[in-house]
């Protein structure tokens, strides 16, 4: 059902049905249908008679169109706004490239905070002290590897205290 | 006992601004190299196995965890503080050179001369590594160290020594 929720308020809040981005137009009313309050997937054979209504012409009106607003903002309330707009971005941008790797990438960097991290012990704090050891770039990556093979005429080696950088102050 | 007159470790730059910071990155990736290095290697002597892979990734980590943990007690003695990832880190970037042995000896192999010029190639990486160890040492044991100690010096020289041992042990010559 979650699912379905993402869709949905996808297309409601991101212009409407024009985009309908992944899903075809006739898939959406039907997911809308299924959302109604008491039309809940497992209620039994009260609502029976709503699983067969898609199956006429879905663009008649519903008596389900006017709920649905309620609905609407009752996830509003459930949902954090901020997976709300990123997940609104990517139904309604029909999954383009930069919305969905913000999305990735925002759960990437969630999971170290969620529960399920958690529960490997000392997973955060050895990432995070390895972390320091594989902030490498090309130029330091080059350097010392030169400094490695030919560390005869090198004249530093000194470690930097603090978090300024000699490179830029070599700059000047 | 030994912990509480130790200094506090600074706080050091980050390997992106700073070159003689240690990373981890060029150990991982130069060990994968020798690794596959040796596999070529055996390979194009007609001995490939794929036994061969672990194998010498269990002697390379082996030989470094006790090396490792050789220099840390060590440091242990002279009651300098030190980071362990970094002594791995340091020890680490021996796979560097004894990649650079393996390829010279495989592109040479094949006139003839596959011996010769890895041992020449390992006199010259072997040296660099224990200068650079020998560099790196010097300047990360503090000036002053404990009075009842092993010398500082010994230690050093000790520790750039090492690097020779080790990367001749790690060494596999026996086809090329």
């Amino acid at each position: 059902m979650s699912y379905y929720d993402y869709s949905n308020t996808g297309n409601q809040d991101g212009g409407g049905n024009s985009g309908g981005g992944f899903y075809g137009g006739g898939f959406n009313q039907q997911q809308q249908q299924q959302q109604q309050p008491g039309g809940g997937f497992f209620d039994g054979g009260a609502n029976a008679q709503q699983w067969q209504q898609p199956q006429s012409d879905p663009m008649q009106g519903y008596p389900g169109s006017a709920p649905q607003g309620q609905q609407q903002q009752q996830q509003q309330n459930f949902w954090n706004p901020a997976t709300m707009a990123s997940v609104a971005a990517v139904a309604a941008g029909g999954m383009n490239n930069d919305s969905m790797l913000d999305f990735a990438s925002n759960a990437a960097g969630s999971f170290l905070q969620s529960g399920t991290a958690r529960m490997v012990p000392g997973l955060e704090s050895s990432m995070l002290r390895l972390r320091r050891y594989f902030a490498v770039d090309n130029y330091y990556v080059r350097g010392k590897m030169l400094k490695i093979i030919f560390p005869f005429r090198s004249k530093n080696w000194k470690r930097v205290v603090g978090s300024f950088s000699w490179r830029l102050w070599s700059i000047f | 006992m030994l912990q509480q007159n130790n200094p506090p470790i600074p706080d050091f730059a980050l390997p992106s601004s700073d070159e003689n910071a240690p990373d981890l990155y060029l150990p991982l990736m130069s060990l994968i190299t020798y690794v596959l290095l040796c596999a070529l290697c055996y390979g194009t002597a007609k001995h490939f196995d794929p036994e061969v892979i672990p194998d010498v990734t269990t002697k390379c980590f082996v030989t470094q965890i006790l090396e490792v943990l050789a220099i840390r007690f060590g440091f242990h003695l002279m009651q300098a503080p030190v980071p362990i990832l970094d002594l791995f880190s340091y020890t680490g970037y021996k796979y560097v050179g004894l990649s650079i042995n393996m390829f010279v000896g495989l592109l040479l192999g094949h006139l003839g001369y596959g011996h010769r010029a890895y041992y020449i190639t390992f006199l010259w990486t072997a040296s660099a590594s224990s200068f650079f160890m020998l560099k790196t040492m010097a300047n990360n044991i503090p000036v002053v160290t404990a009075a009842t100690g092993p010398k500082r010096e010994v230690m050093v020289v000790a520790f750039a020594a090492s690097q020779f041992a080790t990367m001749w042990f790690v060494s596999q010559t026996k086809f090329l």
